[in-house]
């Protein structure tokens, strides 16, 4: 049997070991966001390389939007690959990279699939 | 790495713009020989997808990325620059008059 003040010592040492466990890790937003933009400024020409490769092979409709998808999943694949094992170092949340700047890069890729469609295949 | 990414980059923007002239170059063949126009050729898509992905190598290896814990970055600072307050710093002390007496000794 403990001593009543060996039993709240103990109680206070659990409950600290507790906190401690649950202490979040500090992040920078500064950097948080930096991190993000430097994302959309890769996959910004990247995106409009692609819509250029769509445009040159005269992909047409739906399959033009796949070949999007199939890009992204380019940059995305290859972002992972340069960061092994430091994305948790860069993004609070790794897995973000996969599916959060999905629509990012659509409206610069429309438009030069459009541009080189209409300079290959139609004029 | 940086120059080789750059140079990658530079690589895939040269094949881009040489398929481009290799599609005009074909389609203004099978103008000329009265063929119909059944698609891009096989090597011109490989040579795309080539370009896209020294493009897209060269752009990601090139851009750098940032630790955002915040151990990291206050890791690396002294105390005295957190000390330093430039707000607290007074101009209006005895030095004038000290150097004065001084000059005059």
């Amino acid at each position: 049997m403990l001593h009543p003040q060996q039993m709240q010592e103990q109680q206070q040492q659990q409950q600290n070991a507790q906190n401690a466990a649950t202490i979040p890790e500090h992040y920078e937003m500064e950097y948080i966001q930096r991190n993000n933009k430097t994302i959309q400024l890769c996959q910004i020409p990247i995106s409009i390389l692609g819509g250029g490769i769509a445009g040159v092979i005269g992909f047409s409709g739906l399959s033009g939007f796949l070949f999007y998808f199939f890009v992204y999943i380019i940059f995305c694949s290859l972002f992972a690959l340069k960061e092994k094992k430091n994305l948790h170092l860069y993004f609070p949340n790794p897995r973000s990279i996969w599916f959060d700047s999905v629509g990012g890069g659509l409206m610069s890729y429309i438009l030069f699939w459009t541009f080189l469609y209409n300079i290959i295949h139609i004029y | 790495m940086k120059g080789v990414a750059k140079l990658s980059g530079i690589i895939g923007i040269g094949l881009f713009l040489h398929t481009i002239y290799s599609v005009l170059q074909h389609r203004k063949y099978l103008r000329l020989t009265d063929q119909p126009f059944e698609g891009v050729p096989l090597d011109i898509i490989v040579e795309c997808i080539i370009s896209l992905l020294l493009f897209s190598w060269g752009i990601i290896n090139s851009q750098n990325l940032i630790p955002i814990k915040a151990s990291t970055h206050l890791a690396k600072k002294s105390y005295d620059s957190f000390d330093n307050r430039p707000n607290f710093t007074t101009f209006n002390n005895r030095g004038k008059y000290i150097n004065e007496i001084i000059k005059n000794n």
